[in-house]
């Protein structure tokens, strides 16, 4: 068995001053970046070439879509105090943080199925129009990287935290990592939501 | 853990309230912007400003862009800038068709 360990995943490479998994996770944010990017700028087109185009207002909810943007922020926090907690070597108040921010993420899919729920209730499919095509379109995508965080994060909350015993500081800085992912969702939504919701 | 790296982190948990705090008030703000039912330019400027200042706490704040001073991560972001706006500019200015010199036949 090869006794060889990873390298960089703690200290900082000497020439981009980054442990790998964090360049990693950029690149990674970079290419989500540019999906989304294509995606608004698919509906941009849509708008703009569009005869006609509902304000989102008069589709969606506001309020619940303005109360689903409060959970992610609120969930964003969270994540970031719960990574906190291990540099403070709290590994308790990390569960329970890291805890509560799976449970607003489970919260956020709840509200968001039930706003599906309702579309579907009076018919109105993505087929149905341009403008709810895009919308559930990028909610989707936007719903699935949802559900990714969580799986990761339900990961890190159970088995994967076995590690703060044996390596903390390469396990502090997976919640980071994972953070970092986290906070792209949510800057994706605080875009997504006056787009689609308020414009 | 010293009381010396203790202090340090909590100073930056405010932060983060701070920042959690004016991100929700920006959020809330952009939902009243859009009960003033406002003419369709001046709410798609205000909300896109709004959402611009949210991204930009979120970003330099949360993700720690504007205390991580990396010339690599810089690189990235700058190329991933160029990119987004490239997908987001070069679609539209094709639909305008306003390359100059071009003559367009409708072939319908």
């Amino acid at each position: 068995m090869s006794t060889e360990t990873i390298p960089y995943t703690v200290e900082s490479r000497y020439d981009t001053g980054l442990y790998n998994a964090k360049l990693g996770i950029w690149l990674f944010l970079a290419s989500e970046a540019m999906l989304f990017g294509a995606l608004f700028s698919s509906y941009i087109l849509l708008r703009v070439g569009a005869v006609d185009w509902p304000r989102g207002s008069s589709i969606l909810s506001v309020p619940l879509g303005a109360f689903n943007t409060v959970l992610l922020i609120s969930s964003s926090l969270t994540m970031l105090l719960s990574w906190a907690a291990l540099r403070l070597k709290d590994f308790k108040k990390f569960k329970i943080l890291l805890g509560i921010t799976i449970l607003l993420a489970l919260l956020f899919l709840s509200v968001k199925s039930y706003e599906y729920y309702l579309k579907f209730e009076h018919h109105l499919f993505a087929s149905k129009s341009t403008f709810l095509a895009i919308y559930f379109t990028m909610t989707g995508l936007h719903a699935l990287h949802i559900i990714g965080g969580i799986v990761v994060n339900t990961y890190l909350w159970g088995p994967g935290s076995r590690m703060w015993k044996t390596q903390p500081e390469r396990f502090t800085n997976r919640i980071e990592i994972a953070g970092l992912y986290w906070h792209f969702v949510d800057l994706v939504w605080l875009f997504l939501f006056p787009v689609l919701y308020l414009l | 853990m010293t009381t010396d790296n203790i202090e340090p982190i909590k100073k930056e948990i405010r932060g983060y309230v701070i920042i959690f705090i004016g991100i929700v008030s920006l959020s809330l703000t952009a939902v009243f912007i859009n009960y003033l039912h406002l003419p369709l330019v001046a709410a798609i400027i205000l909300t896109i400003l709004i959402a611009a200042v949210q991204v930009f706490l979120a970003a330099g704040y949360f993700m720690h862009l504007l205390s991580e001073k990396k010339l690599v991560l810089y690189i990235v972001l700058t190329l991933t800038a160029i990119l987004v706006l490239a997908v987001l500019i070069l679609p539209s200015i094709e639909h305008h068709n306003t390359i100059p010199g071009t003559v367009y036949t409708n072939v319908s």
